[in-house]
């Protein structure tokens, strides 16, 4: 009886061994500061978050350059999940340096990638080897540098557009070819373009829009106005965000009374629902990014139409931010492999190869010269639409204020934002109040993020 | 009349498990559609021309058929084992009398209290130091036994007749030969529910995978799927496309052994 009980107890642990080892595998090498590689080619891993057809594209790019660089040098792009999951995984991997040679980070978490102290500046490998980044769009650059300094490359971007169901607009007596370009002439049109069936029961909503914070960020920008404190966080960290100035406060006032008056559409947060929305003509007013027109097109029964991000203020000299993801290079991997790193992004920013991701995903390419290529020109032809989004691209003056604000807690303050943009439009709240309590309400986040890092 | 009360119920039910289905019934046939049929409305319940594009496209972006090994391999696994580990543990928490038994077994319940979220990173860590990270060790390890599946098997074993035990220990059969010859088989119905549940939990499974795992190669099908979906331009009908295929293990195991699950769930509720 005994002796049963005891073999009992070693046989579970034999099979919990048993079955541990079977699954095992060999651990991976994991060095920091090898003065050279081991064994060519060099290795780079790249994390990143693109998904789809995106995803295709970056796998596409990938083989391109390793079959041009056969025996030297072997990218390995691995989907980390989305924007959110890459960085909680880096995040992660940081406490145990597990960490990529590359990571593509998105906008919103490259204070957080600086404060980190585990990346390498862009500005390292252009000043050592004199890279000229002249041929890069200077808007684009803006977002990831810091007094001057460029922290990471740009690798996906894009910027807000409004977008308009032209056939809706001639079928209201609206000038299809004139889309609204202030938050008041949005409402004119609006007024226009709903229409309601026998029952009272609206069928087709001027305006729909996603309760998404980055919208606000945008309009703060286009009013020439900074999201948050010392510089919009480029003097020094922010510690404070100000969306609840009279700018701020204007556009929910009118965003609120859109939807109370059955002009605009409420579809919540999800950005996939103001697009269906959109995109079955339950809407004719859209905001979202450059990187959906492509789906527009392909999901719209109807012309589909492009503007610049509408203002707040009709005479403010402010445009849109960037938005969009960067790639990073971590420091604690070895140098050759970081060199190794910077010859992909290199690769990645010759014009052929923008043209290529521009075509392929939608995303703004980096460089100028890519708008030459003869693939790049015909794809414009296509998509006639997206000149709109170079145009706006051009036309937007870089200063603090379109640069955008860098804040360790960005995303937290996206939330916020959302929070309450849904409360005011719920009449939950006045918009002012609501916007109050937004600050409020992240501030403790903010307060306990840069003691962090102090 | 009858007949008539019957056909209303049968009606009544029809209508009932349709709405449960609807979605799953929408994912496939939305599966098979083109991309603008997706967005129109009224929104179209069938596709004018299903085509099996975005089966193709869900094949080109991910590794697909490594995948979907992966997350066999990970789901039996873990499924085995959980059902092992718990029915030795089980066992002894409802036959054998040894010191502490309380305490251990509320120990064992203890864990069942403690978040997921909670050990996720000191479970990294401690596959991150023992280079365990892209293996399929560091897929399993960590679910291997866990407090769920012996406390459901505890409390069906606590329901098996006494007298059989005695009787089988009063004849000289040993434990293991019990466990196996006598105790395992007539408990199928928890075991097979057991199963079912682990299953299914691993087959879901995704940021855990996600953290442990460096390589296409070792990333699981929830991964790929996820990896279907566009940051900026989401292509719903290649999204479905995945999920479809992903539910097809799922679905099987679950008909195949339906009849047990819904037996599992009553079992052990009433004691004696």
């Amino acid at each position: 009886m005994r002796l049963t009980g005891r073999r009992t107890v070693l046989t579970i642990l034999i099979l919990v061994l048993a079955v541990a080892c079977g699954g095992g595998g060999s651990p991976t090498a994991q060095s920091s500061s090898d003065p050279s590689p081991s064994s060519l080619p060099v290795e780079v891993t790249w994390w990143h978050g693109m998904g789809g057809t995106n995803g295709d594209a970056v796998k596409a790019l990938s083989e391109k350059f390793n079959t041009a660089n056969q025996g030297k040098i072997h990218i390995t792009p691995t989907y980390q999940g989305n924007y959110d999951d890459t960085l909680a995984k880096l995040k992660a991997g940081i406490q145990s340096n597990q960490v990529p040679t590359m990571v593509q980070v998105y906008d919103i978490g490259s204070r957080f990638m600086i404060d980190s102290k585990q990346v390498t500046p862009m500005a390292n490998f252009i000043d050592a080897e004199h890279y000229s980044v002249a041929d890069l769009e200077p808007n684009i650059l803006g977002y990831y540098s810091i007094n001057s300094k460029l922290y990471s490359m740009p690798f996906n971007s894009s910027m807000p557009l409004l977008y308009y169901n032209k056939d809706a607009f001639t079928a209201a007596g609206l000038d299809p070819s004139k889309p609204p370009a202030t938050l008041d002439e949005i409402r004119t049109a609006a007024q226009k373009l709903t229409k309601k069936d026998a029952s009272g029961q609206v069928t087709q909503y001027g305006f729909g829009a996603a309760i998404y914070g980055w919208f606000l960020e945008q309009w703060t920008a286009r009013a020439d106005a900074q999201y948050c404190n010392n510089g919009n966080g480029r003097d020094s960290n922010a510690t404070k965000i100000n969306i609840n100035q009279p700018q701020d406060v204007k556009v929910l006032q009118w965003w609120t009374q859109m939807v109370a008056d059955g002009l605009a559409l409420n579809t919540g947060r999800k950005t996939d629902d103001a697009a269906a929305a959109f995109m079955a003509g339950r809407s004719v007013i859209n905001l979202e990014s450059t990187g959906s027109l492509r789906k527009y097109q392909a999901g719209a029964k109807f012309q589909v139409g492009t503007g610049f991000y509408p203002k707040s203020e009709p005479g403010s000299a402010g445009g849109p931010i960037i938005g969009g993801a960067s790639n990073w290079i971590m420091n604690a991997r070895p140098k050759y492999e970081q060199n190794s790193a910077w010859t992909f992004i290199k690769f990645l920013n010759q014009p052929d190869n923008q043209a290529y991701w521009h075509t392929h995903t939608g995303y703004f390419p980096t460089g100028k010269k890519a708008l030459d290529e003869p693939s790049d020109v015909q794809w414009r032809q296509q998509y006639p639409q997206f000149q709109t989004a170079i145009d706006q691209l051009h036309q937007t003056k870089l200063n603090k204020a379109t640069q955008g604000c860098l804040l360790g807690v960005m995303p937290k303050a996206r939330q916020a934002a959302e929070v309450a943009i849904e409360k005011a439009i719920l009449k939950q709240a006045e918009p002012k109040k609501a916007l109050d309590d937004a600050v409020a309400s992240i501030q403790p986040d903010i307060d306990q993020y840069n003691q962090q890092v102090k | 009349m009858r007949l008539l009360g019957r056909m209303l119920g049968y009606g009544a039910l029809t209508l009932v498990a349709l709405v449960l289905i609807f979605p799953l019934l929408f994912a496939v046939s939305a599966s098979l559609m083109a991309p603008h049929e997706l967005s129109q409305y009224p929104p179209a319940l069938l596709p004018a021309h299903p085509d099996l594009g975005a089966f193709a496209a869900v094949q080109r972006v991910i590794p697909l058929s490594r995948q979907y090994f992966n997350s066999v391999l990970v789901a039996a696994l873990v499924t085995t084992a959980q059902v092992v580990t718990g029915v030795l543990s089980a066992y002894a928490f409802a036959f054998l009398r040894f010191p502490f038994r309380s305490l251990i077994f509320g120990l064992f319940i203890a864990t069942l209290f403690v978040p997921y979220e909670a050990v996720i990173i000191p479970n990294y860590l401690t596959m991150a130091n023992s280079g365990l990270i892209d293996t399929y060790a560091a897929l399993t390890l960590p679910f291997l036994a866990g407090g769920v599946s012996t406390f459901l098997l505890r409390q069906f074993f606590l329901s098996f007749p006494r007298d059989l035990y005695e009787a089988a220990i009063v004849d000289g059969t040993g434990h293991l030969r019990f466990l196996w010859s006598i105790l395992v088989p007539l408990s199928r119905p928890a075991i097979a529910s057991l199963a079912i549940f682990q299953f299914i939990a691993t087959w879901n499974q995704y940021f855990w995978p996600l953290l442990v795992t460096r390589s296409p190669a070792m990333q699981t099908l929830q991964i790929g799927i996820s990896q279907l979906q566009n940051a900026d331009a989401q292509e719903e009908n290649v999204v479905l496309a995945g999920v479809v295929l992903a539910l097809i293990p799922t679905l099987i195991l679950t008909f195949a052994a339906q009849r047990h699950i819904v037996r599992g769930l009553t079992a052990g509720a009433v004691r004696g």
